[in-house]
């Protein structure tokens, strides 16, 4: 029986498995990189870094909070980048995983073949 | 759908239990491990440097390793989970049905296949039910387990566990057993309490989940658009940071009330709020739970979502300052800071320190004011209701700004759940563990001997006080009452061996002190033996008396007497003057704990409760300081200055009085019976109304002490001389009175007004000063026998 209960979670709820195993990764990435929260928060100032403005100091204050804007928009577009690189890779590896998933017992097939293929045998 | 009550041991679910079960086994993971890296390593070798075909063949079990992992992860470890509801092995847990044997097993196979769960050490350890209980009675017929299933089926439904858990099976065997009810009720234990067990497991499991998940709080760029806090850094401690890094495993049940009003408040613009809670109530929890949801609850306003809770404390503060000018300063900034930052919320803990009240309280109400009126910061203050109320009485602007948010004692119920959860963390600290009997004791004990604090930190500090008691690692009932009795001086546990001696005996050593008065004594032994048997109400003084009858008949000197024998010493006797509670405005100085330096009424019960409480010349008292015993009387508490209560129910309670007096010397010279007076007496005083009669029946009995007779006040010599032989040990030497100059002194010192007063001093006079003397004339040496008669006391007297 024990071959059969294998295989008949493999190609059956085991698919689904793999699938939510790259969704729950996929999630994970999106609160790691705090996705949501960048993309409100992609023109805010840096770490609150302002300077007050007054009628007296409005263009200095205007190029100061310019470039705390700026620097916390790059930071968070650098970091936007290296979610969308984690997504990228994790959905290439699940998908590819997926694939692969109903090969995977058949190599104790294919593979003694292929090594004897290969041998000349 | 309907439940199949058969039990198929080769369903799929079945085997798949058991193929998890030798996957679990102790060395499967390294062997796993081990197929596959020799495989791949040498099916890699046979390729790559022998040149040989067969790497494929070496391959093979690797590739069978990886896919048997993989099942076992996918589906084998969440067995538990999938749960089939058509059979009862769809609903078992994998752990039992592996070990199941045969589709119909007997209760005791059922037993054999949950004995090597956790489940079943759980309930050995925490309910000490031991494991002879089911060997020796649940039934070993083939097929006997049919009811069993049923049970479990129904404490299933009752408890929501996923399928049949060994711990619903345990309490479902269980049970089955006849009379298990009686056999539980020897080990003070119901049904009901082992039932909350597969609750209490269900919490442990849910919280061992929750460490084991992956929490989501924000991710790294959650604080990018906040700004920077280097002082709160190096002033605060970041709860949210602790909740983030160390988890909050704290059943919040209790609080969630408090804690959906903080964060609808805070959500809809209220910047600043005060949690008015008594001490031990959980504000400081709340607070954790608090930060805790801000993090994780998607479901918060955006206003305080992701916002990081702070905490302040005064001391720290003041350590880094000089001057109150310096410390205002430096609060100005941490304000500043939580403002520019615009994620913080501000926790005071121990709040009324920063409003000037208690010790080392500093007023910073100039800086708070400013930031309450401008809300710019949001603030959470923790005051007990007392504090809260000073507060509004000297700051009325500061009150007028902060929402209060009552935090109230938690039940029972509550109280346990809570230990439940907060016992694990003592367990882990202290190496102990406590039994669920142990919990409710510090339940009960909690709340009649910890006064400062309220549920369920009162029953949380008796835990904790009984760790270091523990016997062989286990905390129990008993062990929880021998933590109480020694660090508070009380009786708890039921009186054994030399003390149930003692107590069935009292009346006799009573007697050694005070001269007749049966009574009396007899009122008094028996109110001991009733507490101290456990038949007495509980929740009443274990005793209280008026003892009526003219003055020097023994109405004190029992009271000491009583407080030698059983309580161990004079000193556990509190003795009041009622005749300094003579006007209206007495009463609080009655209920001030610490009068200047020396300890009040309250004060010393409070901090002795294991005692006789003499309330003398009780008829002196005002009738507003009366009125306030009444309670005292009826349910053995009084409430201090602050409303704190101070419990009576450990103490005898004993009131004199020479009302009456006259009529009870009247009467027994008129020949009345002594034992006959008492309805009159009392009828008596309350006509002339000396007392109420609502006074007079809160007592458990009102004792007629009689005048002693001239033959008593022989007696009376006698116990006095005893007193004087025992200060003359250290000297070695006794003195010894002939009958004659007995009779001789109580003849001088008789007065039918103040019975054996005067013998005292009569003694004093005669027999001490002639002691005195021979003794400086050392006349009386080491070891010898002084023998006084009546010519030595006339000579006395000459001189």
């Amino acid at each position: 029986m024990f071959p059969v209960l294998l295989l008949s979670w493999w190609y059956g709820r085991g698919w689904f498995w793999v699938a939510d195993s790259v969704n729950q990764k996929l999630v994970a990435i999106n609160e790691a990189f705090s996705v949501g929260i960048l993309l409100k928060t992609l023109f805010a100032p840096w770490k609150q870094i302002q300077s007050p403005t007054s009628f007296r100091n409005f263009l200095q204050s205007s190029i100061d909070n310019f470039i705390s804007r700026f620097i916390g928009a790059t930071v968070r577009i650098g970091m936007l980048i290296g979610a969308l690189f984690s997504f990228t890779v994790v959905i290439v590896g699940g998908f590819v995983a997926i694939i692969l998933w109903p090969i995977i017992p058949l190599l104790v097939v294919i593979l003694p073949i292929i090594s004897l293929q290969a041998g000349g045998l | 759908m309907k439940t199949e009550t058969t039990l198929r041991i080769n369903s799929p679910r079945a085997l798949k239990s058991r193929y998890a079960k030798s996957l679990r086994s102790k060395n499967s993971k390294y062997v796993f491990y081990i197929v596959l890296i020799l495989s791949v390593f040498g099916g890699g070798y046979l390729a790559a440097f022998a040149g040989s075909s067969l790497w494929g063949f070496a391959l093979i079990p690797g590739v069978l390793a990886f896919v048997i992992y993989l099942w076992d992860e996918g589906e084998l470890k969440s067995l538990h989970e999938n749960i089939d509801n058509r059979a009862i092995d769809g609903q078992l847990s994998p752990l039992i049905l592996a070990n199941l044997k045969t589709d119909s097993p007997s209760a005791y196979e059922i037993w054999q296949a949950v004995a090597d769960t956790n489940d079943r050490w759980f309930f050995q350890n925490r309910y000490m039910l031991h494991h002879s209980i089911f060997e020796e009675f649940l039934n070993k017929q083939a097929g006997s387990a049919e009811s069993i299933w049923s049970i479990a089926f129904e404490l299933q439904k009752k408890y929501q566990t996923v399928g049949l858990t060994p711990s619903v099976l345990i309490v479902a065997l269980l049970k089955s057993i006849k009379d298990v009810e009686k056999m539980l009720r020897r080990a003070k234990l119901e049904l009901s309490e082992i039932e909350q067990g597969i609750e209490w497991l269900n919490d442990i499991e849910a919280k061992r989940r929750l460490a084991k998940e992956k929490q989501h709080f924000g991710g790294w760029a959650r604080d990018w658009a906040y700004g920077y806090t280097p002082l709160l850094r190096y002033l605060g401690h970041n709860i949210s940071e602790e909740v983030q890094y160390h988890g909050f495993f704290v059943d919040t049940a209790l609080h969630s009330q408090v804690v959906d009003q903080m964060i609808k408040a805070m959500g809809s613009g209220t910047s600043s709020m005060t949690l008015v809670g008594d001490i031990g109530s959980g504000k400081t929890t709340s607070v954790y739970a608090f930060a805790e949801r801000l993090l994780k609850d998607r479901s918060v306003p955006k206003a305080v979502k992701h916002s990081q809770v702070v905490s302040l404390d005064a001391p720290t503060l003041l350590s880094q300052t000089r001057s109150i000018g310096e410390l205002e300063g430096l609060v100005m900034r941490l304000l500043n800071e939580a403002r520019r930052a615009k994620n913080i919320i501000l926790f005071f803990d121990d709040a009324q320190v920063f409003f000037g009240q208690g010790t080392g309280g500093v007023d910073l109400s100039n800086v708070i004011q400013p930031a309450l009126e401008a809300g710019s910061v949001r603030l959470i203050f923790a005051l007990t209701p007392k504090e809260w109320q000073n507060v509004g009485s000297k700051n009325p602007a500061i009150a007028s700004r902060l929402q209060p948010m009552q935090v109230t004692p938690a039940g029972e119920q509550e109280t346990i759940h809570v230990l439940r959860d907060q016992v694990l963390f003592i367990e882990y600290q202290k190496k102990v563990l406590y039994t669920q009997q142990a919990l409710k004791e510090a339940y009960r004990l909690g709340s009649r001997y910890v006064d400062n604090q309220v549920m369920p930190g009162a029953a949380l500090s008796v835990l904790e006080a009984a760790a270091p008691v523990a016997k062989d690692g286990y905390i129990t009932a008993e062990v929880v009452q021998q933590s109480i009795e020694s660090s508070i001086g009380v009786k708890i546990q039921q009186s054994k061996g030399d003390e149930s001696q003692k107590l069935l005996t009292l009346e006799d050593d009573l007697h050694k002190y005070v001269i007749n008065q049966k009574q009396a004594v007899s009122v008094i032994a028996n109110a001991l033996r009733r507490s101290r048997s456990g038949v007495g109400n509980p929740d009443r003084p274990v005793g209280t008396f008026l003892f009526l009858g003219p003055t020097g008949v023994g109405k004190t000197e029992l009271s000491k007497a009583l407080a030698r024998v059983y309580f161990g010493s004079e000193k556990a006797m509190v003795r009041v003057d009622m005749n300094q509670f003579v006007d209206p405005q007495d009463v609080s100085r009655l209920i001030t704990p610490m009068l200047g330096e020396q300890l009040g009424l309250l004060g010393q019960v409070r901090k002795q409760p294991f005692s006789v409480v003499l309330l003398d010349e009780i008829e002196k008292a005002h009738p507003s300081v009366i009125n306030l015993l009444l309670q005292t009387l009826d349910e053995g508490v009084m409430r201090d200055v602050d409303n704190k209560p101070v419990s009576f129910k450990d103490a005898i309670i004993i009131a004199t009085s020479n009302a009456g007096a006259d009529e009870i010397r009247k009467l027994i010279s008129g020949g009345e019976d002594p034992s006959k007076l008492q309805t009159h007496l009392v009828d008596t005083i309350i006509e002339r109304q000396i007392f109420a009669p609502e006074f007079v029946n809160r007592f458990d009995e009102v004792v007629v002490f009689r005048s002693l007779t001239q033959d008593e006040l022989v007696q009376v010599i006698d116990l006095i001389i005893a007193g004087i032989n025992k200060t003359l040990d250290k000297q070695k030497v006794q003195v010894e009175l002939t009958a004659e100059a007995k009779r001789w002194l109580v003849d001088k010192g008789y007065d039918a007004k103040l019975g054996a007063r005067p013998m005292r001093r009569v003694v004093q006079k005669y027999v001490e000063n002639i002691l005195a003397k021979r003794i400086l004339e050392q006349t009386a040496d080491s070891g010898s026998v002084i023998k006084l008669d009546v010519p030595d006391f006339e000579q006395q007297e000459e001189v």
